[in-house]
């Protein structure tokens, strides 16, 4: 199943720490990108899509354990960033006909809507593409 | 989509000269040293999970590397094909092998077979072609030389297709999946008494997309890797080389066996060796000098026989390590690292890898998922009176009652639901039902024989509907049957009114049919997913020719296909769409100054071969869709092309990312003769699963 996140501008840095921990290295540091999906007001968010693991969802869910890859003493993960991030993941529920129960997206939380269509997840959330210069 | 290619094309002079039929086009694009990439998710073992390699990917697995076979040999195109299947097919003695109707004479004409009408209306000549196999993908190709009927078309006829009508001599070429043996050439219906067209030059052989080449090793990086000295090897101290083998008999110690040798940082080796005795796990690695970190994934294997993995080299890494954990006795032999050459795309960012995916040729109409596991979560259990619903099942204990399985699935249009019924005892009347959030239809009362399986097969219009339901509902029929339980199996869900041949889905990636070949693509999110590889030197050039079969599926935001920079001087770039809201595809070519193409419209869903050749010296720039050239001549300033990494999806992996699916994608640093392009296109038609 595709798991499709906004993540607020704000709480790209923090989002990035939860990453690494749920995914697998130092490169999962970049999961979050440029804030290039906005909602009505302006607000900016990040996005990702995946397939997401099973374990994912149950990781997520659990108390944070920095990665056996991550060297305590050197850390690339900042554990206390990653626990901020969980603290504003809200994984979005869906009634008993298979509709979104209120899938926008807001900006002081992490919002994650499960489907098989990352845009489509993104455009259910109230998003849109931030426009581009031509070239 | 064109169904052939007419008039006076290039490609006739490769059929007739190529001893193949088809040109050796791998080796004409690559192994004279035009630097490039040949990246085609059909070919087995190419995929991996991550850059580590450690796991293939299958259907619905993300794709962290995906091997460039360019440097594999040039490997010839011919290779790709099975052999000739038809019987004289160029005519140069007699006819034999092939047959007319009662109205046709055939005859041997100019080395040619000509088709003749004895009396007026349709007259043909035809060929039972031996070694077809229903399901399987066929090229077919044949020149008209000549045509004499005055009034109407000839045609032909590939596996008992409509006939295809013959509108002007030259050669014909297109691929088509087996339904039958047939090939047919026919005078139309409007032909008089004694017109005739003439064949030439008919072949049809297989194409075999898949598997069909083997990676060409780079040089031997390890010395003695048969200890047939005690030399080359540092041995820690605690190994021993002697009798052609290298043993480590310590109980105690697990320092490695290892050898410095010269690994390009990104890199993918193969490494290989015999494990003669072994208790406990072997490890293999590559390691700084000295020995302090992993510079690359382990390799661990605990029993005997010859063993191998793939290693990508990161930053650093300097030696091969073999070593063993605590315990016990290992002895090796016939130690071997060879590089895999060539661009190879990644991606380390694990949310940014596309997702592997295949899909019969032609395309998945199953809107479901999972149609053949009703255990699995995606479904549950629907509306239920008088009845026991389990996932996929229907139990009924009440002569009114009635019972869903229901599928989460967006629904906003007429769609056919076809499935398998089959109830566990005798049970007349029961209706059969399809539903969702709106309302439902009866699709009919069916009568059951217990075991017996029934296809059923109902359509209704939705709007906005977020769920899909399958059930039996005795509400309103005469039957008092209770007791019985129908269970439901292959179901299937598609557009239209229409059921078509069903379609297994397991994942949205995992789609196949039985007697239908599955076609292999990477598949872009739109949000975050790209590949680049590592920097191409394209500075000895102002040449580019771009192959790609791609599945466009929005155009609802500018995406860049592939790319060899953004608005740099000395790039290229291919667009799909160019524009927001745009219905095409676009191109640039870039030395000083820049020149683009845009296609006409095709809008997504699209899937389309997807082409571009460029010059910059001679300000050339022409995007082919299917076949069919986008030109524009304006100036493209001074210079080569640059040195830099491809980036696939994405604009520098980070912005403007494909919403589609990549089924190939080779990208040559040199123009590339038409007849050859036609080729590659033909070959990338058939790993996109359309017809050109």
């Amino acid at each position: 199943m595709r798991l499709t996140i906004a993540c607020p501008a704000a709480l790209v840095a923090y989002a990035n720490d939860l990453a690494m921990v749920l995914a697998f290295g130092p490169d999962d540091a970049l999961t979050y990108g440029a804030p290039d999906w906005q909602d009505l007001a302006g607000n900016l968010y990040a996005g990702a899509s995946f397939e997401v693991r099973p374990e994912w969802m149950l990781d997520a869910q659990e108390a944070l354990a920095r990665p056996a890859w991550d060297n305590a003493e050197a850390p690339a993960v900042d554990m206390d960033s990653a626990a901020r991030a969980q603290g504003r993941l809200r994984v979005v529920a869906f009634d008993l006909d298979g509709a979104a129960v209120d899938p926008a997206a807001r900006p002081d939380l992490i919002t994650a809507l499960l489907g098989s269509d990352g845009p489509a997840a993104l455009a259910a959330m109230g998003l849109a593409l931030v426009p581009v210069d031509p070239i | 989509m064109l169904g052939l290619y007419l008039g006076t094309s290039p490609v006739t002079a490769v059929y007739r000269n190529g001893v193949g039929a088809f040109p050796d086009w791998l080796a004409s694009l690559f192994s004279g040293g035009a630097p490039g990439i040949l990246l085609d998710p059909s070919t087995a073992g190419t995929l991996y999970t991550t850059t580590a390699m450690t796991t293939p990917s299958l259907p619905g697995d993300p794709v962290g590397i995906v091997l460039d076979q360019s440097q594999w040999g040039g490997k010839s195109l011919a290779g790709l094909y099975g052999p000739e299947l038809v019987v004289n097919g160029g005519f140069d003695v007699d006819i034999s092998g092939w047959t007319g109707n009662a109205t046709s004479v055939l005859s041997h004409v100019s080395n040619a077979l000509r088709i003749q009408s004895v009396a007026n209306g349709a007259s043909n000549g035809y060929q039972a072609i031996a070694g077809i196999t229903t399901g399987k993908t066929y090229a077919i190709s044949f020149d008209l030389v000549k045509n004499t009927q005055s009034s109407g078309t000839p045609n032909y006829s590939v596996f008992g297709s409509a006939p295809i009508a013959l509108t002007s001599s030259g050669t014909y070429r297109t691929t088509r999946i087996a339904t039958n043996v047939q090939l047919v050439f026919a005078l139309g219906d409007a032909a008089l008494a004694g017109e005739h067209l003439q064949i030439d030059n008919v072949s049809v052989r297989e194409v075999t997309v898949a598997s069909a080449l083997e990676p060409v090793l780079g040089p031997e990086l390890v010395a003695n890797g048969g200890f047939d000295a005690d030399a080359d090897w540092d041995k820690s101290g605690h190994w021993i080389i002697s009798g052609g083998v290298a043993t480590m008999p310590s109980t105690s110690s697990f320092l490695p066996l290892y050898q410095t040798m010269a690994f390009v940082p990104g890199g993918v080796y193969r490494i290989e060796f015999d494990v003669l005795e072994i208790t406990g796990t072997i490890q293999a690695v590559l390691n700084d000098e000295p020995i302090t970190a992993n510079k690359s994934n382990t390799l661990l294997i605990n029993s005997t026989g010859r063993h191998s993995g793939l290693f990508t080299a990161q930053s650093g890494a300097e030696v091969l390590a073999i070593s063993r954990s605590t315990g016990a006795s290992c002895t090796i032999d016939n130690v071997s690292v060879r590089e895999i050459p060539g661009y190879h795309a990644t991606q380390a960012t694990a949310a940014k890898r596309p997702t592997y995916g295949i899909h019969p040729f032609g395309g998945a109409r199953n809107l479901l998922t999972y149609s053949e596991d009703f255990g699995n979560a995606v479904w549950s259990v629907g509306t239920v009176s008088g009845a026991i619903v389990v996932q996929g099942a229907v139990t009924i204990t009440s002569t009114n009652g009635y019972g869903y399985t229901r599928k989460v699935v967006a629904l906003n249009d007429q769609h056919s639901a076809s499935f398998n019924v089959v109830s566990d005892v005798d049970a007349p009347g029961v209706g059969i039902r399809i539903s969702d959030n709106a309302g439902g239809v009866t699709i009919g009362r069916y009568d059951f024989i217990a075991g017996v399986v029934q296809r059923v097969q109902g359509s209704r219009t939705s709007v906005s509907a977020t769920f899909f339901e399958l059930g039996v509902d005795m509400r309103g029929g005469a039957s008092t049957q209770t007791g019985f339980t129908i269970t439901f199996d292959q179901a299937q869900l598609e557009a239209g009114a229409t059921a078509t041949p069903y379609q297994k889905v397991t994942t949205q990636y995992d789609v196949t049919e039985a007697g239908v070949p599955s076609v292999h693509y990477l598949s872009f999110d739109g949000v975050d997913d790209a590949l680049a590889t590592p920097s191409i030197d394209f500075t000895a050039t102002d040449e580019m020719t771009v192959f790609a079969g791609v599945r466009k599926l929005s155009d609802a935001a500018v995406a860049n296909l592939v790319e060899l920079g953004r608005n740099e001087a000395n790039t290229f770039l291919i667009n799909a769409p160019l524009s927001t809201g745009a219905k095409d595809y676009g191109a640039l070519s870039r030395g000083s100054l820049v020149s683009s193409a845009e296609s006409g419209a095709f809008p997504a869903p699209a899937s389309n071969v997807v082409s571009l050749l460029a010059k910059i010296g001679s300000d050339e720039i022409t995007l082919r869709i299917d076949g069919v050239g986008f030109s524009s001549a304006g100036d493209q300033g001074d210079g080569n092309y640059s040195n830099r990494p491809i980036h696939i999806g994405a604009q520098q992996g980070s912005a403007r990312f494909l919403h589609g699916h990549l089924y190939g994608l080779t990208v040559r640093g040199a123009l590339t003769d038409d007849a050859v392009v036609q080729a590659v296109e033909a070959v990338m038609a058939t790993k996109t699963g359309v017809t050109l």
